[in-house]
């Protein structure tokens, strides 16, 4: 063949394609990867700072716990030196039971082009589950992509969702029992790093993100996993959503929309309201809806000021499945409200069917967990094993 | 303007053309280039930061694309996006007019369509961009001996699927 002239086809071929300015596109698909990145870069420095400290654990089990599992328990192949976890003084020791059992996934990747390429390895990656005073279990192993970036665990804490590629290339998302067994590939074709599976309280419904790159905005889908059938949202396609919280009462599903802005929704997808003052010309960038209280009255997010973003600023440049929140708000004036953190940072919320919150923070060299109760009054704290603080949480159960 | 955000615009502006004739070469649609090229910067702008420094970002947004291309063709499972009925061939006139020309672009363009992802991939590589083996072995994260088996394997079957195109190539080839 003469290689000439077919380079010369090429390059008339070529010719055929009609330049677009592709800069605004590029930045608004980056801020949405960017999503599933941000804020876990203070989990990583977390890490890094106990590494150099050196300091001993200091996990304060309630007496009337139950008492560790046996020795031979594994434990979570996170290697760092131990963290210290500062309490608060006045603060009550939590028990076991007070704060349900937290799931843990990873945080990273292996190989972060895996994430930037859409592909998927073999190597795979654990879920565990601790409550306090008792040793961190491994709950069942998945792809480490998924475990990364898109497990979720039902609200009952039986079971785990996530999204997986099978041997033709093809991401689906796939339910197990919450120790791996039972495990049932659900629908295929579904996003795996926009839209994590997202529980509805009676831990039965999955909202999930159609993914059909080539064919535009694909559809938003509610499953039934009992009768594995789905109801589609109907409307608008294009709602850009990523991260989404379902709130306890059934009523509501708060989800970060295209540019930045926060939009609650009904279970049929129509859309009930926005809260104010976020994206578009708002004060508040939204980079994902983390959680959200029964009533949808209240949601942690993750939310940046307008205008601190781009190359090397605002979301890191972590990967981890976003479920840290840096400010709980008000869905209603979208203004933000105090928690009583003690002056600590504030590292991811999760809401119980009560009212009551999990709250993570940064404390000292190390994370605690509290337990805020639905009026904001702190419950009691627990300082995390250290094996657990570069880990982040996927859910927060019973 | 932040410095980072001004040099990632000039990024854009110098090499969005370039990025969209080989992306439309790799796909044969007009959409799913500007899909697969806009992709590939967002990921380069996540990247920035340390991309900026190396001088690497184009190698970066290249690489991406071709295995974000791959990628979205084994998830497709459809591989032919283009029109894949090739047009008959017209016979005479051994200089090609306007309409010969447009013709033999469509061929081409189905025939592509009729190759792999990656087959797709290697042609536009070593006879489109110039690469040299190594160079296209490294972007698409393979070894040389597989480029050379892909690249023989896709004129190939370039032979196979649009013959009236290998045969001008052959009599163009043989004139010179």
């Amino acid at each position: 063949m003469n290689e000439e002239r077919l380079r010369r086809d090429l390059a008339e071929l070529a010719d055929e394609v009609t330049m677009v300015d592709l800069r605004e596109r590029s930045l608004r698909m980056s801020r949405r990867l960017g999503i599933q990145r941000a804020l876990a870069s203070s989990v990583a420095v977390l890490v890094v700072v106990g590494a150099i400290t050196g300091a001993a654990v200091a996990v304060r089990p309630h007496p009337d716990g139950p008492a560790p599992l046996p020795a031979d328990t594994p434990s979570p192949p996170v290697s760092v030196t131990p963290n210290v976890p500062v309490l608060s003084s006045s603060a009550v020791a939590l028990r076991a039971g007070q704060l349900g059992r937290i799931v843990y996934g990873p945080l990273d990747v292996t190989d972060r082009t895996v994430l930037e390429t859409d592909q998927q390895t073999t190597v795979p990656a654990d879920l565990w589950s601790w409550q306090p005073g008792v040793a961190p279990s491994r709950l069942l192993s998945l792809p480490e992509v998924a475990a990364v970036a898109n497990a979720t665990v039902s609200p009952d804490g039986r079971r785990i969702a996530w999204v997986e590629m099978d041997d033709n290339g093809v991401w689906g998302l796939v339910v197990a029992n919450a120790d791996g067994s039972d495990k049932s590939w659900m629908v295929s074709q579904v996003n795996h790093l926009c839209l994590a599976p997202t529980w509805s309280p009676d831990s039965r419904r999955l909202l999930f993100w159609e993914n059909l790159p080539d064919v535009g905005p694909g559809r938003y889908g509610v499953l039934d996993t009992a009768t594995k059938t789905v109801r589609w949202w109907s409307g608008d396609r294009n709602r850009g959503g990523c991260y989404a919280a379902w709130s306890a009462d059934g009523g509501t599903i708060a989800m970060h929309t295209s540019d930045f802005t926060i939009t609650l929704y009904d279970v049929t997808g129509r859309k009930l309201r926005e809260v104010p003052d976020h994206g578009g010309f708002g004060a508040w960038l939204c980079f994902a809806v983390v959680s959200a209280s029964p009533d949808g009255s209240r949601l942690a997010v993750v939310r940046f000021a307008t205008g601190d973003d781009g190359p090397g600023k605002g979301p890191g440049d972590l990967p981890g499945q976003n479920l840290w929140a840096n400010a709980l708000i008000d869905s209603r004036t979208g203004k933000e409200i105090t928690l009583p953190l003690g002056g600590r940072e504030l590292l991811q919320v999760f809401f119980r069917a009560d009212g009551s919150m999990v709250v993570r923070v940064r404390s000292g060299h190390g994370t605690v967990l509290l337990l805020i109760d639905k009026a904001g009054r702190p419950v009691g704290e627990v300082g995390e094993p250290t094996e657990l603080t570069a880990m982040q949480i996927v859910g927060v159960t019973g | 303007m932040d410095f980072l955000v001004s040099e990632f615009d000039s990024f854009v502006r110098s090499r969005t053309s370039a990025l969209l004739r080989s992306a439309y070469l790799l796909t044969g649609d007009q959409h799913l280039a500007e899909d697969l090229v806009q992709s590939a910067l967002a990921r380069t702008h996540r990247a920035w930061s340390r991309l900026h420094d190396s001088g690497n970002a184009e190698a970066y947004t290249r690489k991406t694309m071709y295995h974000l291309q791959v990628s979205w063709w084994r998830r497709r499972r459809v591989p032919e996006s283009m029109p894949g009925v090739l047009p008959e061939p017209r016979g005479g006139d051994p200089v090609p007019d306007h309409a010969q020309q447009t013709a033999l672009r469509f061929t081409l363009r189905a025939a592509l369509a009729k190759l792999s992802a990656k087959q797709r991939a290697v042609l536009v590589l070593r006879f489109f961009e110039d690469r040299t083996e190594a160079q296209t072995a490294e972007l698409l994260g393979v070894t040389v001996g597989t480029v050379k088996s892909q690249t023989a394997r896709a004129l190939a079957r370039l032979r196979t699927v649009a013959p009236e195109l290998a045969e001008l190539y052959a009599s163009e080839g043989a004139t010179r």
